[in-house]
Order: C-alpha cells, then sequence, then structure tokens
C-alpha cells in the first residue's frame, strides 16, 4: 500500500512542499520554542494545500485516478495515505533543519 | 459454464441535470464470455461501464456479483479491472512496472516488441503502443470481469487482431465486457451484444441485422 500511495503522493508532492517550507521561510526560520508554537499554523497550510490538490485534480485530473482504482484504492484512501505521508515527511525534514541550525 | 459466476447490472438511473442519459438497464455478464455493449456516440456505454466498476455514482443502480449486491466494484479484490478511454497509466512510469504493479508477468504477454518497450516510460511510447500495452495489462490482469472501454481506438489494424486473439485466449479466464466504435471487431469476438439505445439496454439476438433495423448501422 505504501508504495502505491507514494506513487500517487508524487504527483503533488513538491507543491504540498513548497509551500509548507515557503510559509515557514516566510515566518522567519522559526526554530526552538518558536518553532513549536508554529506547529498548528503549518498543519492548517498543509490541509489547505492539500485541498488545493484535491480540488485541482477533481477538476482537471479525474483520469488519473483509474489507475490506483484498478488496484483498490478509493480517492478518500488515497488522499488520507498521502497527506499522512505528507505529514511525516514534512515534519520529519523540519526536524532535522532545526536540530542542524540549532547546532550550528 | 457456471451460471451463478455472473456479473448482473439493472435498475440503473442515470440524469445529468434534465437530461436523462440510462434508465432501465440491465445488463447480465456471465464470465468466459465476451459481452459487447454497442451504442451510438453519446449513449451512455462510458458511463454505464464507470457505474459497474463502481466510480460513478447515479440516483439509482444495482451491480451484483454472485447474486450478491457489490456497493464499490472496484474495491472488491480481484473482482473487476477497467480500461478508460484515456490513457491509464502515468506517463512517467516504465511499461515493466506498470504490468508488475497490475500483478502481471510480463514475460507472458507474446508481443515481439516487449523487449524493446519493457524498459521504455508509458509518455515515451506512440499513442498506438501505450494503448495496445494498456490493453493488455487490464486483459490480462487476475481479475473476474475486465471492462475495455474502446481498446481498439489508435491501434493499427495488426493491432486489432493481435487484440482479439488475445481477448479470445483470455476469456476462458474472465468475463470480458467490451465496447467500440469497430463494431465488427467487437462483433467478431463477441458471445452476446447488447445495444444501448434511447438510455436503456437490449440484448441483441441477430446482431446485424438489429443493429441495422435500429439505425446503429447502415450496411447490409
Amino acid at each position: 500500500m505504501l508504495s502505491t500511495v507514494w506513487l500517487f503522493y508524487r504527483n503533488f508532492g513538491f507543491f504540498t512542499h513548497a509551500v509548507a517550507w515557503g510559509g515557514w521561510l516566510l515566518a522567519g526560520v522559526l526554530v526552538g520554542e518558536a518553532f513549536w508554537s508554529f506547529i498548528a499554523p503549518l498543519f492548517w497550510l498543509k490541509l489547505v494545500s492539500f485541498g488545493v490538490v484535491w480540488y485541482f485534480m477533481q477538476t482537471f485530473s479525474q483520469q488519473v485516478y483509474i489507475f490506483y482504482q484498478n488496484l483498490g484504492y478509493s480517492i478518500p484512501l488515497l488522499f488520507v495515505g498521502s497527506f499522512g505521508l505528507d505529514m511525516i515527511l514534512f515534519f520529519g525534514l523540519i526536524s532535522s533543519v532545526e536540530w542542524i541550525i540549532l547546532l550550528f | 459454464m457456471d451460471y451463478s459466476a455472473v456479473l448482473e447490472a439493472d435498475s440503473i438511473d442515470l440524469s445529468f441535470a434534465d437530461r436523462k442519459i440510462l434508465q432501465n438497464i440491465y445488463l447480465k455478464m456471465p464470465t468466459n464470455q465476451v459481452t459487447a455493449l454497442l451504442g451510438r456516440n453519446g449513449s451512455g456505454k462510458s458511463c454505464l461501464l464507470q457505474i459497474i466498476f463502481g466510480t460513478l455514482s447515479p440516483a439509482y443502480k444495482s451491480v451484483r456479483w454472485l447474486g450478491e449486491y457489490v456497493e464499490s466494484p472496484y474495491r472488491r479484490q480481484g473482482l473487476l479491472r477497467y480500461l478508460p478511454q484515456h490513457p491509464l497509466t502515468p506517463s512517467s512510469m516504465r511499461v515493466e512496472e506498470a504490468f508488475r504493479r497490475y500483478n502481471i508477468n510480463i514475460d507472458t504477454i507474446e508481443y515481439e516488441k516487449m523487449p524493446l518497450l519493457r524498459k521504455q516510460r508509458m509518455g515515451q511510447l506512440s499513442g498506438g503502443e501505450r494503448r495496445y500495452l494498456e490493453a493488455l495489462m487490464v486483459l490480462f490482469s487476475p481479475a473476474a470481469f475486465v471492462l475495455l472501454d474502446e481498446p481498439f481506438s489508435h491501434l493499427s489494424p495488426l493491432y486489432v487482431e493481435q487484440l482479439k486473439i488475445h481477448i479470445q485466449a483470455q476469456k476462458c479466464r474472465k468475463g470480458i465486457v467490451i465496447t467500440d466504435h469497430l463494431y465488427k471487431e467487437v462483433l467478431a469476438v463477441a458471445d452476446q451484444t447488447y445495444l444501448l439505445q434511447n438510455g436503456t439496454t437490449y440484448l441483441l439476438t441477430n446482431p446485424y441485422r438489429e443493429l441495422k433495423d435500429r439505425g446503429y448501422s447502415v450496411e447490409k
């Protein structure tokens, strides 16, 4: 399942990462205590960017789904799986970057 | 034949705004047979296939497998696979990966160009090659039924003949539902034929004659 969700997520993962990293940079590269207070806005930013992706795919790229539906995956399952994967990847990466910044 | 191994679709009622597309549909699709679905442009063939697959929700529908109602057939493991009219696979995906993800051993596919094409990405293939390979992907899938929406589109006559041979060979393992405007090619492989006209289905007993009588074809 993870492999299929990853395949689907690759269609738009760059966009959702760019939005979240952009938000973090615009907020002033928050680290430490300030970073943790910024977690909730980042989460909502992620949710909104996923909403935008969902809207555009529903409107312009519905045909993309059939490949995955043939494998038994529904559209909500693909998006929920991708959102979970995106959160793990993003917060894993940003925690690593924050740790490196604090270290040096 | 096992008469219980039948996929049925009935009581389908689909409208877009005030326009009625489908009503009083009844399709009985046995395994080990090729069921042809013919109809004019805009008659609702693709919509009907999507409803059977489970990705289009009409006002009313009943899709049954072995007599049991199935809410989302595509989510039932090993029941259905669907070839849409448009390209199926991601363009960046390699041919061999696409077959592997659909649980098909690519080495079992008899196609002389396969050794050359298997490492290529789907987006690098010609429209006809891509269509042919995607039709094979769905046709060879480990599923009880496959729904083929215009599988002969973009194919040269040689590929059409090869695909017909594959369809005939695969029907001993599954049920096949096929719709295409190349009706002579479809009728050549079909065991039973339905015509979709005025939003409803008619099972044809003498397809060539009835297609002409009903105004679908003009040839004798």
